[in-house]
């Protein structure tokens, strides 16, 4: 861009970003007060908020609409971890032993990514709840004997958000039942 | 939701005009060990699956609502997932039966076609018409996807298979509207329909208001145009949303069933729903208002999920229908796994049938009782029996002769003395809570006394399934419970203990035990019908031809076995 032209636009484009950011995190901070009301009866109070709140269609969410993003971000860090466990295998290095749980470990994510994360989707757009709870506890079940499989697990924290997401969003799911 | 695409808008339209484009991320990637099962790739190891109970060949199976009859055929219509091992893209499976044990699979009968079903084809329920025609009414997921009620009939009468049904172009017949106000997320799963003294039919559904769920009642005079009634059937206070309802005429001086519309004297009514909160199929049994379409529970039902269940174990979704060529009415129940669903995707299926059983009122008319079909027992070979013994405090006796892992087994006990029970604690409410307590190899006073099935030579795997006997002042209480704490050395899998309560005397009465193995399923039955537990479990090492069979006693006092038979079970043709 030849810099004439380019300073103001790209000031007026900087100045229309920030407004879009603030005008998002006004609506959202709007519905905290439910959202908080919500995450208060999940296990995981603060990590939930923190959650929702940075996902901007939690402004004008419902308990639904909360569960589905929920879900959302189990796929998100099914997707993350099964990236890292693929690195770790590519890397080497790994005794027989954590090879085989980080393989293990693929197993299990496949799954709720596959299977519990489509199940829990479909059953929340369409209202048979039941099987999103049984979806997301299950992903949290997955990662946990994910966890279980090592001695020297290289992916714990990893581990444990999926775990603790996922019981977040079986537990705002069951307020739907 | 609005204000959130708005948010959206902006921020695109800034993000566009200063770099021209958005990139987007990699919706697929590819990982090792992926599984993606068709039915010809399914595991040949496949340790788990059934030799009797009903299962299709893969993939998901849940709660069917619809089992029927039609010119001497029995049918059964079942929630099928195509794709996969989890719930998701439901159809509906058909198949047909003359004995109700071995199966011939169909063509899908319904699957998504019309605006009033296309995201989905839900449960529902089959009601002949007094002319002898079957009609369904089913859920249908619409392009809103709200629950909608449909209907479908066949489209070949003389076709005994029924394979081909014709959706009425009228669909949705019921629907949630604003003027209604049925939630259009929890309005699904009608019943068989009944008709009234004024020739009028009525049909109830699912539903909820906030966390009081309830059956909304329609009436039809002609089976097409369905009228709201301002008023449900029942409902419940915080019970949640009211699943699979069922309701049902009983006799009250015969354990034959009686059809669906039956009226007048010698009949008390069913309601049973599944609650979608506990996942348990509880049933009250009360009076039927035919005047003004109500049904009002007998004094001292416990109306909630502290309730009377038809199974205290894995057991919903659970339906009856009314058998008319043999005039009884038969149950139907689905038994999901209890396994993790990445051990579902890698066996490649999910869910089995409960073995259908028979129905009927107590003597008591307080609870129903049921038992397996007879037609079952015709899978009985090889019959074992044991002489009458006393089983002494800390003993087994191991039951061979028969297939373990695929058995029937009945077994009888007499308790002489009582003196060594122990006190039954007032504040032991929870049965199930009581059996986690006291499992399988917690010593007692009377008892635990029972069977360990599928149990591994070495004893490091079994599922139990035992009594145990409690003095409460001058009368005893008998506790039931399925254990299922040590039957598999893979802890990945659920292995809640189940239990209840028995009402027998066991001081006047026979204590009674039947147990039906079928590989990864334990159904249990207790008092000749009075409990019902049916378990899910996945041995490693009693499996198959490893799988043993004994009778037990772990108490403290000995009990006598009157009677002791074992059958193996041959395999039917389930699908």
């Amino acid at each position: 861009m030849k810099t004439s032209i380019s300073l103001p636009i790209f000031i007026f484009l900087l100045y229309t970003l920030l407004l879009s950011f603030t005008h998002c995190s006004v609506l959202a901070q709007k519905n905290t007060p439910f959202v908080d009301k919500i995450c208060k009866q999940t296990p995981y109070h603060a990590l939930c908020l923190k959650t929702l709140l940075s996902d901007p269609r939690s402004a004008g969410a419902d308990v639904r609409g909360l569960a589905i993003i929920m879900v959302d971000v189990i796929k998100r860090n099914t997707v993350s971890i099964l990236s890292r466990i693929n690195e770790l295998l590519k890397k080497g290095g790994t005794d027989r032993h954590k090879r085989g749980a980080l393989l293990a470990c693929i197993d299990k994510y496949n799954a709720v990514l596959n299977g519990d994360v489509p199940e829990a989707m479909e059953a929340l757009e369409k209202g048979d709840y039941k099987f999103a709870e049984q979806g997301a506890t299950d992903a949290s079940l997955e990662a946990r004997l994910c966890e279980e499989n090592f001695e020297t697990s290289p992916i714990t924290n990893m581990n444990k958000l999926v775990h603790h997401v996922s019981l977040v969003a079986a537990s705002i799911v069951r307020m739907l039942l | 939701m609005a204000t959130s695409s708005h948010c959206l808008l902006w921020f695109f339209f800034s993000l566009f005009f200063g770099h021209g484009f958005v990139p987007l991320e990699a919706s697929h990637q590819v990982y090792i060990h992926l599984q993606n099962r068709s039915p010809s790739s399914l595991k040949t190891h496949q340790p788990y699956r059934t030799g009797y109970h009903f299962q299709p060949p893969s993939h998901w199976m849940n709660g069917m609502c619809w089992p029927m009859i039609y010119k001497g055929l029995y049918h059964f219509f079942y929630q099928y997932n195509p794709f996969g091992a989890v719930w998701g893209n439901i159809v509906w499976a058909h198949s047909t039966s003359t004995d109700l044990v071995n199966w011939t699979p169909h063509k899908y009968a319904i699957s998504p076609s019309q605006p009033a079903d296309i995201n989905g084809c839900w449960s529902g329920s089959a009601t002949i018409l007094p002319n002898g025609k079957p009609v369904i009414l089913y859920t249908g997921i619409d392009p809103q996807n709200k629950q909608v009620q449909n209907m479908a009939v066949p489209k070949n009468l003389s076709d005994p298979f029924l394979l081909e049904w014709t959706k009425l172009p009228q669909n949705p017949l019921m629907e949630p509207t604003t003027m209604n106000s049925i939630n259009a997320s929890s309005f699904r799963d009608p019943t068989t329909a009944w008709q009234g003294t004024d020739g009028r039919w009525r049909v109830i559904i699912g539903s909820k208001i906030n966390r009081k769920g309830l059956v909304i009642l329609y009436r039809s005079k002609d089976f097409v145009r369905w009228t709201k009634a301002k008023h449900p059937l029942h409902s419940g206070k915080k019970t949640g949303m009211w699943e699979c309802p069922d309701f049902f005429p009983v006799a009250t001086n015969s354990s034959m069933g009686v059809d669906t519309s039956s009226m007048g004297k010698n009949l008390k009514y069913v309601l049973k729903v599944s609650l979608d909160d506990t996942k348990h199929d509880y049933y009250t049994i009360g009076s039927y208002n035919h005047e003004k379409d109500i049904y009002v529970p007998d004094k001292g039902s416990v109306d909630n999920d502290s309730g009377l269940r038809y199974d205290y174990g894995k057991f919903y979704a659970s339906k009856t229908f009314f058998d008319s060529a043999k005039n009884r009415r038969i149950l139907w129940g689905w038994i999901n796994e209890s396994s993790s669903v990445e051990h579902d995707i890698e066996k490649g299926w999910s869910g089995v049938q409960a073995i259908p059983r028979n129905v009927w009122l107590d003597k008591s008319r307080k609870q129903l009782l049921q038992w397996p079909i007879a037609e079952i027992e015709k899978q009985r070979i090889n019959p074992g029996h044991l002489s009458s013994r006393e089983l002494k405090g800390g003993s087994k006796v191991e039951v061979s002769g028969v297939t373990a892992s695929q058995a029937d087994v009945e077994i009888s006990f007499k308790i002489s003395d009582f003196e060594k029970a122990e006190v039954f604690e007032e504040n032991w409410t929870n049965p199930q809570l009581l059996c986690s307590q006291k499992g399988a190899s917690v010593k007692g006073g009377l008892g635990p006394f029972g069977l360990m099935v599928l149990a591994s030579k070495g004893m490091e795997e079994y599922t139990a399934v035992f009594f145990r006997i409690f003095k409460r002042q001058t009368k005893y209480v008998v506790l039931m419970c399925s254990d299922q704490s040590r039957s598999s050395l893979d802890d990945d899998n659920d292995k809640t203990t189940y239990g209840a309560f028995l009402d027998v005397d066991p001081v006047h009465e026979k204590l009674s035990l039947r147990s039906l193995i079928d590989h990864s399923i334990v159904e249990s039955f207790g008092g000749g019908g009075k409990v019902c537990i049916t378990a899910r479990v996945y041995p490693t090492l009693a499996i198959g031809g490893e799988a043993h069979l004994y009778a037990f006693n772990k108490g403290t006092e000995s009990v006598g076995v009157t009677t002791l038979s074992a059958w193996s079970m041959k395999k039917a043709k389930i699908n």
